[in-house]
């Protein structure tokens, strides 16, 4: 049995994350405290494995998990006598919650997928839980080209986006080959031209200390020749010494003691350049603001995933190129034929989300595309794709469809998809993680199974309409 | 949403209907309008199952010691002896029942080799006609109407298959097809005729065709199977511009191709030539004879035409001009039948003919522009023809002073200008408002001869009765519960 | 029903010609499990598989251990009926549309049947061994179905079902009809018409016939107006089949059914309608486009609360019955031809792949990778 300290600190962890994450779930905390013990899960393990445990609620999230967990005798109780439990699926590229479908204006790096997400939609939300699923990343999608941040959403009752900023979005899969070729060119010159950005900002930040450094040189030599001249105006100097007090930008500091020539522009914003004093340096321009390449930037040096949508080896091939060129870590969002390529993926160390591929790729053998990236130890979930229709439906059904052979798919959709994504919290079943669970009527891996309770957040938000009638 | 209020009412109904069958129910109210002039104010109602048991004004003789209270006035359900399903409801049913994700609907399962493509004025009527190409070139479906695929046809209007007309457009005489195929009885086009007080309709085909498809009569709430009054009312004949200016336009035949469209009418006179042909051809019919000629109706239409020559199949013609007016009685003289008018725009101008023709008419909807712009909206370019030039807000007064049995209808209005509040403007024109009443309640119920069944609130009639909030037809007014057949269909308190 | 008595003509040829060849036990064939006749997967079953090509015992597989014939084994694996897919067009090559006339019965999908075509070894290699094949349904009257065997592309019906419909592709701006009005109009005068001929068996029950449609007011308004006429229409939709399936809530019993083809995107009222009407007792199939795709819509139907074991007898027992085969193939029972489709697990499951392909006990297609496990 675990410490009570150990159970503490779970609770506070808890405690945290709701406080954090789930907003909307303020009233299970107070259930919380005392929390529910689900008894006799068949819970299904990453690796396949089928193992009968209880499980503590608390909260909105997991206080212990095992097979010998065990509660007060006077706490409450669901027992699930014998069900298959797994985790909330995940449905790793949705478009789910879009409001009217992606737009088909042009979108920037700047624009946010959150932005377009109606967490009302209840009955999206509920078409999803009978599916299972209860997080999704909703993609940025728009033109082709780059097309924004995506976000990380927890279909609580009402939705709860957990990150608005979750990825950068970049589309590469043009209609026509002029418009790939146009598209990828404008994605990599974007890029480029954000590396510029940083590069020229660096220079500036050289340049600035280069020029304060000449302008105290140049003063301290002007201060030096009044020194010399005794009979230099001294009360235009305290003047404006005093009206800069508290300014400690030394650059203005050193302007506002430029001398009595100079007072003309004080109060005029930034007289730079100053060529009034002949032998007074050049002040560097500052590189102008640019929200969209500061976006890119974030990426390039790491702080936002990227995922780009290509479905064709070319396309796949042409994200790898940028993903190097730019210094990204590459997720391959669609991947029809992403298999054709597993070798450099791996070597890119890029990871896949699969989704359904338009019809021209249909002959692609599914399962030995998802063998073949398997066997390259490539990162892999699967996603519903962009139709915002079939959001969150059908993803474990598609994950078979898409060639995962019946171990696999589950943990395509769990475990696998919450590391894709980064939301160490998502897809699986254990201390401190979220309480996202699905109680099936039979086991999901296999044919004809239907979710049959759906807790979020440790409440209990679906139950089939049909629950009780078993099957074979 | 409106549509919404009613689903859930519906819903709440399945529960009640089956402890309130056969159950006395006694509502006593500020004022009950029984349709037929009489005023008890205060007054009360009784009803059980689905007949109204008694009517009274006698507060001692009410059946019961507590009685339900509505601070508001009762009056019988309206009826509309003229409406027609507005075409683009289907966004609105889709809207309710969809949330926001009406697409969803839309969207057929169709593989790409069975859609057809089609540039169909179907797509014309969709909202958001502007992203179809940008959508078409990215291959897309248009996720409202699903442009280009032929799917569209039915999102664009459920129950209302035709491309352009919900009025079979193979021939211009087509009385053997009738318009009930046509609806969605389960549409929300009905559900928001109930919400303003019409429980009985008389679905009225649009007038593309000359001799168009006969009506039908419906009940706007309860189980869609028992919603059906009549299957096969009367036979819909335009005498109007509508049959030339609306719908694909007719036109002779290019180079040799003959199609369904090369014909008449593309005039006026044309379509006074097609109905008297028809009418001609079916006399010859009836003798063995065989019609031929350009224009020939479709063998089918005869014996319909000929049982409304005999007067037992009935006729409503549908004309909103003077001289339409006049060529309508001018024609059913020659073949010596009776018709009811509709929407009789100009019917002012005809008051003694009418009255001497023993014409009904169905008149309305009453605008401040005749047939003219109602909205911005395109569609009703294709709607309204700006075929009349002189209306007068005063004429449904007239006619009903004249003695000419007149009911009033909304057609395709709705909500804030449904039945109710075109009552409400025959009022403020004149009429006195236990006339106004009359005129969406027992005087439709008499056209469509179903006085004995519905149209008063009296005992032994279907217990349809409309709870208001307060005068029936006042401004403000809106119905608070809907009473269809004993059960409560409406009810927003 | 004449496409049940040629069925039952040609069964009893073939029971005749049994008689005569002396049939005698084949093979055991036995996995882990088979698909039984009430769509439930039943755990150590195996069958027996005599020389006329038919089912001769389902039996506990210890039973049919001691018998010394010969053995085939799948280790794992679910044996199931081979699936039957509705309103398909697989083996018609070519354009399927025929439009020149909006009564038109003389389009015979038996016509258009290519037998050696691609998409009929598609379907058997996918599990699928048997199908009903339709004209496009472009027209109010569109034509009769045949019901063939994608082995071989024979026909066990060739003149089956008159497939009517009222979806708007039956419908033609230009000479008509124009509108559902009208196409409803025809298909009651033709029926009301007909003396004899086809249409005349169809008013006297005596011809299955089916209505399809795209929407469910479209269905509802077919199917009623063909019961007034006598037929017994089985209900072809994909849309909206929800509202179906309430508007016929007292009569579900009497209803069949072929739902879908759907895809991911359906809307949720397409995808409930099955389970609903298969709990009121209606017989639901489905049309799946592929095998692939029956597989998929029965899946999705079951994610949309359609219990699994309707599910599974809408893509093999009740299908073959709404084909008019259903006394010949479709299901395991002894008696039944052995049209078998071996799986690595439940067809309703995609992750399931086909191991090999009987029809009429004799295997036509093995998976390239499944033969090892054959002894």
């Amino acid at each position: 049995m675990p410490s009570v300290g150990r159970s503490i600190h779970v609770m506070t962890t808890a405690l945290a994350a709701s406080v954090c994450l789930a907003a909307p779930a303020a009233e299970a905390q107070f259930g919380g405290a005392r929390g529910r013990l689900y008894q006799n899960a068949k819970v299904i393990t990453p690796s396949g494995n089928v193992r009968e445990v209880n499980m503590m609620v608390a909260g909105p999230s997991v206080m212990q998990i095992g097979p010998d967990v065990a509660g007060s005798p006077f706490g409450p109780k669901t027992d699930l006598e014998g069900r298959f439990v797994t985790p909330g699926l995940i449905d790793a590229a949705s478009s789910i919650l879009l409001q009217g479908g992606f737009g088909t204006s042009g979108t920037a790096a700047t624009s946010r997928a959150s932005d377009a997400i109606d967490v009302f939609d209840d009955l999206a939300i509920r078409d999803a839980w009978r599916n299972g699923v209860t997080s999704v990343f909703v993609p940025a999608v728009g033109q082709p080209g780059i097309a924004g941040k995506g976000a990380l959403v927890r279909l609580t009752p009402t939705a709860t986006i957990e990150d608005d900023e979750a990825a950068l979005c970049i589309r590469l899969d043009g209609a026509s080959a002029s418009e790939r070729l146009a598209v990828f060119a404008e994605v990599r010159e974007a890029f480029r031209q954000a590396k510029l950005l940083r590069e020229s900002r660096d220079i500036y930040e050289g340049e600035l200390e280069d020029y304060e450094d000449e302008l105290k040189k140049a003063l301290e030599e002007w201060e030096k020749s009044q020194e010399e001249d005794p009979e230099g105006d001294d009360g235009g100097e305290d003047e404006a010494g005093d009206e800069d007090n508290g300014d400690d930008e030394p650059a203005q500091r050193t302007r506002s003691r430029r001398g009595p020539g100079a007072e003309d522009n004080e109060n005029g914003d930034d007289g730079e350049g100053d060529d009034e004093l002949p032998e007074g340096p050049e002040k560097p321009e500052r590189p102008g603001p640019d929200p969209a390449a500061d976006v890119l930037l974030e990426a390039i040096e790491g702080r936002l995933p990227v995922r780009i949508l290509a479905h064709s080896s070319a396309d796949i091939t042409s994200a790898i190129e940028l993903a190097e060129a730019a210094g990204v870590e590459l997720t391959i969002v669609g991947g029809a034929e992403s298999h054709l390529l597993a070798e450099e993926l791996a070597d890119a160390e890029g990871s896949v989300i699969l989704t359904p591929a338009p019809d021209r790729f249909s002959h692609i053998d599914a399962a030995a595309r998802i063998s073949t990236l398997l066997d390259h130890d490539i990162d892999l979930c699967v996603g519903s794709g962009f139709d915002s229709a079939s959001g969150g439906r059908f993803v474990l059904l598609q994950a078979q469809w898409l060639g995962a052979d019946e171990r696999d798919s589950l943990a395509l959709v769990t475990r696998d998809a919450a590391g894709v994504l980064g939301a160490p919290t998502w897809g699986r079943l254990g201390q401190g993680l979220n309480a996202d669970f699905v109680v099936w009527s039979s086991d999901p891996r296999l044919g004809g199974a239907q979710p049959y309770q759906v807790y979020v957040a440790g409440e209990l938000v679906w139950e089939s309409p049909n629950a009780g009638e078993g099957d074979s | 949403m409106n549509g919404l209020g009613v689903v859930t009412s519906l819903g709440a109904v399945a529960v009640f209907a089956s402890s309130s069958l056969g159950q006395l129910r006694v509502i006593q109210a500020d004022a009950v309008h029984v349709g037929n002039g009489t005023v008890h104010a205060p007054g009360w109602i009784a009803i059980e199952g689905d007949e109204i048991v008694a009517v009274g004004g006698d507060m001692g003789a009410m059946p019961s010691d507590d009685p339900e209270v509505h601070w508001g006035a009762i009056t019988p359900g309206l009826i509309d002896a003229n409406a027609r399903v507005e075409r683009l409801d289907a966004f609105a049913e889709y809207r309710v029942r969809g949330g926001t994700v009406l697409e969803r609907v839309m969207r057929g399962v169709h593989s790409p080799d069975q859609v057809i493509s089609c540039s169909c004025s179907g797509h014309a009527l969709c909202p958001v006609i502007g992203t179809h190409e940008p959508l078409a070139s990215e291959g897309l479906t248009c996720p409202v109407c699903s442009y280009p695929s032929h799917v569209a046809a039915d999102a664009m209007a459920p129950g209302l298959i035709s491309v352009d007309t919900y009025t079979e457009a193979a021939s211009e005489v087509v009385p053997h097809t009738r318009v009930i195929d046509s609806v969605n009885i389960r549409g929300a086009d009905l559900d928001r005729l109930v919400e303003g007080g019409v429980t009985t309709a008389y679905l009225s085909p649009d007038s593309t065709a000359v001799i168009g498809p006969r009506g039908a009569v419906l009940r706007t709430a309860g189980r869609t199977s028992r919603r059906v009054i009549e299957r096969e009312s009367d036979v819909h004949a335009a005498i109007n511009s509508a049959p030339y200016f609306s719908g694909p336009s007719n036109n002779q035949p290019n180079e040799g191709s003959v199609t369904n469209r090369s014909r008449r009418p593309t005039t006026r006179m044309g379509v006074a030539w097609v109905f008297r042909k028809a009418f001609h051809d079916a006399a010859e019919f009836a003798r063995g004879l065989t019609p031929d000629g350009a224009d020939t109706a479709p063998t089918e239409a005869f014996p319909v035409l000929n049982e409304v020559r005999d007067g037992d199949v009935g006729l409503r013609i549908h004309s909103r001009a003077l001289n339409d007016i006049e060529s309508a009685l001018r024609l059913s003289a020659e073949f010596g039948m009776g018709f009811t008018l509709l929407e009789g725009t100009e019917a002012y101008g005809l008051i003694p003919e009418l009255r001497e023709a023993g014409v009904p008419v169905v008149f309305g909807p009453i605008y401040m522009r005749p047939s003219g712009e109602r909205t911005a909206f395109d569609l009703d370019f294709f709607l309204f023809t700006n075929e009349v030039g002189a209306n007068k807000l005063d004429t449904l007064k007239t006619l009903i002073d004249a003695g000419i049995p007149t009911a009033l209808s909304a057609q395709d209005l709705r909500d804030e200008d449904g039945l109710a509040r075109q009552a409400m403007y025959a009022i403020r024109y004149g009429l006195a408002p236990e006339d106004a009443l009359r005129a969406v309640t027992l005087t439709p119920a008499e056209i469509l001869g179903l006085d004995n069944e519905i149209g008063s609130l009296e005992a032994g009639k279907r217990a349809d009765l409309v709870l208001w909030n307060g005068e029936p037809f006042a401004a403000t007014a809106k119905p608070v519960e809907v009473v269809v057949g004993g059960k409560t269909v409406v009810d927003r308190r | 029903m004449p496409g049940r008595e040629m069925t039952a003509a040609i069964a009893a040829l073939a029971l005749a010609g049994a008689a005569q060849a002396q049939p005698t036990e084949r093979f055991v064939l036995s996995g882990s499990s088979i698909l039984a006749a009430d769509g439930s997967i039943q755990q150590g079953r195996a069958l027996l598989i005599g020389s006329d090509g038919r089912i001769r015992r389902v039996a506990e597989q210890s039973e049919l251990d001691s018998l010394r014939i010969e053995r085939v084994e799948f280790e794992g694996a679910v044996i199931t009926p081979g699936l039957f897919d509705l309103a398909s067009f697989a083996g018609l090559e070519g354009d399927n549309a025929e439009v020149a006339y909006a009564s038109d019965l003389e389009a015979r999908a038996i016509d258009g049947l290519d037998p050696t075509s691609a998409s009929l070894t598609d379907l058997l290699e996918g599990g699928v061994t048997g199908a009903m094949i339709i004209p496009a349904p472009v027209n109010p009257i569109s034509g009769l179905s045949a019901t063939i065997n994608t082995s071989t592309g024979n026909a066990w019906v060739d003149q089956g079902a008159v497939i009517f419909s009222v979806a708007p592709i039956a419908l033609d701006t230009l000479f008509g009809p124009t509108s559902r009005t009208g196409a409803l109009e025809l298909i009651r005068r033709s029926l009301g018409e007909a003396e004899d001929g086809m249409l005349a068996e169809v008013a006297r029950g005596d011809r299955p016939a089916v209505i399809y449609a795209e929407s469910s007011d479209g269905a509802l308004a077919g199917y009623s107006a063909l019961l007034t006429y006598g037929a017994e229409p089985v209900i072809a939709l994909s849309n909206a089949s929800i509202d179906v399936a309430l508007e016929l809530e007292e009569e579900l019993d009497e209803v069949r059914f072929i739902a879908g083809p759907f895809a991911p995107n359906a809307a949720p009222e397409s995808l409930a309608g099955p389970g609903l009407m298969a709990r009121g007792g209606a017989e639901v199939a489905f049309r799946g486009g592929s095998a692939e795709g029956l597989r998929l819509s029965a899946a999705m139907a079951v994610q949309y609360g359609m219990n699994p074991q309707a599910a599974r007898r809408g893509i093999t027992s009740v299908a073959a019955g709404i084909a008019g085969v259903g006394d010949v193939t479709g299901s395991i029972e002894p008696g039944m031809r052995a049209d078998l489709v071996v799986w690595s697990g439940d067809p309703l499951a995609m992750s399931s792949q086909v191991l090999a392909v009987y029809v009429g006990g004799q295997l036509v297609y093995a998976a390239p990778n499944s033969t090892e496990s054959m002894e």
